[in-house]
């Protein structure tokens, strides 16, 4: 079915898409705004090789959001693409999606006003993805090859807690081109979609009107009167609090890069990351215990992680390309153990490494503030 | 739930109540329409007896469709419901599917994704039901209410000039290439009802055959949100709503000009 090889040399939204086939991905809803419409374009040219997958183009993405509740629902995989301003669109959609715990994921690729980098929309992900009590995981790759890795697993995690899952890239990781290697699809311990609505009337009828928020799914076949005994605990509450359960069993993540020894460390995630690292490995050489920690899941934050690292640093510094937002997370980790810096780049600007070093050197007390 | 005193047994029941309903009678105001068409509608699908049937109903008066649907529904956002059974028709090719939205959820909020689902001509049924006013938040006027209609945001009555003019969506829809099926009914009296299934019934049957995209204008009354008795919503549906409203269908499926788009749909054995 697959005439491509399973290590290529692909642009990142293409790659991801490669990835979403493999993974078993039967509806992409792209809608054009770069760099998505190349996902488009490489969905259609290549959904034909693969049987299940739809020749789809969304007319809208108000309607890709509407899709990718109905037939998440109706048991199928799918995905959604944009950047933030699409985020926004299909909000609505999404606050119904996570409340009915339809399975489905989301890539996006957040940027500024114009065409460059930005992490403008680490709130928009990771703390209101729509109205309501919902969250969906946000997993954060830092180059293409994870990226492609965590697609691949996304689809099975949306699957495994039956909830959305955000691959949180970034225009610059949009623009990229790098090796990738495609491994297998993951399907171990999932169960079979029994809660899908697939309209089988032959089907034994359900006992419960919904069976998630109200206004979620509903199976309709219903009985009256089918009510478990929620004791003094409201449908709505019971559902709610179940969710929440969801939410703190994900695992959250988090690569540590030389925090050993280190006595300031630095919190980045995505390509701000990848953008430190370099420099970061320079100053080691000179001898400045400099390390990094890494954030792969933004939601759950990995908290513990950051909170151990707190006890054991003299200060943590947080770089975003944006005006201080990832910070208010670790902050809240850090629960005062120790001082914490920002370091932001917002409107579509992103550090030089020079600027970097810069930074750095201030943070471990080489060089005094910089004009 | 009203109780209704048991009727002295005489013999042969002559009229009941359709045997899939999974309810006793509809969850709808008294003097509304939606319980004429959705019986109908119900006694349609009993005839027609689709192995597989995937809904989707807007928040608001239709939602209650979920209560007497005899197959899978969700309830979808206001205005997205055509979107929402599109993608449960995408991934359940071989369900009869169907939407329904009020005239808010289609006509205001959600009038694109219609339209693009008739110029795709996928084989869904969509049914609206238009009774001009957004119901079940207390009687607003929608896109789909007559000039004149005195509401609380029309409070001089409806008028070109503040408030624009009707939508003729089944018109607009019939327009269209991928549109396989338009017809529209009304529920405002038996003989109406009786013709208007008539028109369900062959919308059904055109996606029962793989057809395409099937639409059924539902006109009803709202005694509520027009703040009307019943007797005199009828009059004023008669005399008002239905003017210009050619009733029957508009545009009926020929298979030599508009080949079916899929397989015929499979039925309960």
């Amino acid at each position: 079915m697959n005439d491509l090889k399973d290590t290529m040399f692909m642009r990142a939204p293409e790659a991801l898409v490669e990835a979403s086939l493999r993974a078993g991905c039967q509806l992409f809803c792209a809608y054009p705004i770069t760099p998505v419409e190349d996902m488009a374009e490489y969905w259609i040219k290549r959904c034909g090789e693969f049987p299940g997958a739809l020749p789809h183009f969304t007319e809208s993405e108000l309607e890709g959001g509407a899709y990718m509740y109905g037939f998440g629902a109706a048991g199928g995989r799918v995905a959604f693409a944009s950047t933030g301003t699409g985020i926004s669109l299909i909000s609505e959609s999404l606050g119904w999606i996570m409340s009915a715990e339809v399975p489905c994921v989301v890539f996006n690729f957040p940027r500024a006003g114009g065409l460059s980098i930005s992490q403008a929309d680490y709130f928009q992900a990771t703390k209101a993805p729509s109205h309501g009590d919902e969250k969906m995981f946000v997993l954060a790759p830092m180059g293409t090859q994870e990226a492609v890795d965590l697609t691949m697993e996304a689809f099975y995690l949306a699957d495994l807690y039956r909830n959305p899952v955000m691959i949180m890239c970034d225009y610059t990781l949009g623009l990229t081109m790098e090796v990738v290697e495609f491994g297998p699809m993951k399907t171990e311990g999932l169960a079979p979609k029994d809660w899908a609505l697939t309209g089988d009337r032959n089907r034994p009828r359900r006992g419960g009107l919904a069976q998630s928020a109200p206004g979620g799914v509903t199976a309709a076949n219903v009985a009256t009167g089918v009510d478990e005994n929620f004791g003094t605990m409201s449908r709505g509450e019971k559902s709610a609090r179940k969710r929440a359960d969801k939410y703190r069993s994900f695992p959250a993540r988090a690569e540590l890069f030389e925090m050993e020894d280190a006595e300031v460390a630095v919190v980045a995630y995505g390509t701000m990351a990848r953008m430190i690292l370099p420099v970061l490995k320079l100053l080691r050489e000179q001898g400045m215990k400099i390390g990094l920690i890494r954030p792969i899941t933004l939601f759950p934050f990995p908290v513990a992680v950051i909170n151990d690292a707190a006890g054991r640093v003299q200060k943590l510094s947080v770089f975003e390309c944006n005006s201080g937002q990832m910070v208010e997370d670790v902050e809240r980790s850090v629960a005062g153990r120790c001082p914490v810096e920002f370091y932001g780049r917002p409107g579509g600007a992103a550090p030089t490494p020079q600027e970097i070093e810069a930074e750095l050197k201030r943070l471990i007390g080489k060089v005094e503030v910089l004009a | 739930m009203t109780s209704t005193a048991e009727a002295p047994k005489t013999g042969k029941a002559v009229f009941e109540r359709p045997h899939i309903f999974v309810e006793e009678g509809t969850p709808w105001c008294q003097g509304c329409g939606y319980g004429a068409w959705s019986r109908a509608l119900i006694e349609e699908i009993e005839r027609a007896n689709p192995a597989k049937l995937v809904a989707a109903a807007d928040i608001a008066c239709l939602e209650y469709m979920h209560e007497i649907i005899p197959g899978d529904i969700t309830i979808a956002l206001h205005g997205r419901s055509v979107s929402t059974v599109r993608g449960m028709k995408m991934a359940q090719p071989g369900a009869l599917a169907i939407a329904f939205q009020g005239d808010g959820g289609m006509l205001n909020e959600g009038l694109n994704e219609v339209i693009h689902a008739a110029a795709s001509g996928q084989n869904v049924l969509v049914i609206l039901g238009n009774n001009g006013v957004f119901g079940d938040t207390g009687g607003q006027f929608t896109m789909g209410a007559p000039m004149g209609l005195k509401t609380p945001t029309s409070p001089m009555g409806r008028n070109q000039a503040t408030h624009g003019s009707p939508i003729p969506i089944c018109e607009m829809l019939a327009m269209l290439p991928g549109a396989a099926f338009v017809g529209r009914i009304s529920t405002h009296d038996p003989a109406y009802v009786y013709r208007g299934q008539k028109v369900i019934r062959r919308a059904m049957e055109v996606c029962m055959a793989g057809a395409g995209f099937a639409f059924v204008e539902c006109m009803t009354t709202c005694p509520t949100g027009w703040r009307m008795t019943p007797v005199e919503a009828v009059k004023y549906h008669e005399e008002v709503m239905l003017k210009d409203k050619p009733v029957g269908i508009l545009k009926d499926w020929d298979p030599a000009t508009h080949p079916p788009v899929e397989a015929p749909l499979a039925r309960l054995s």
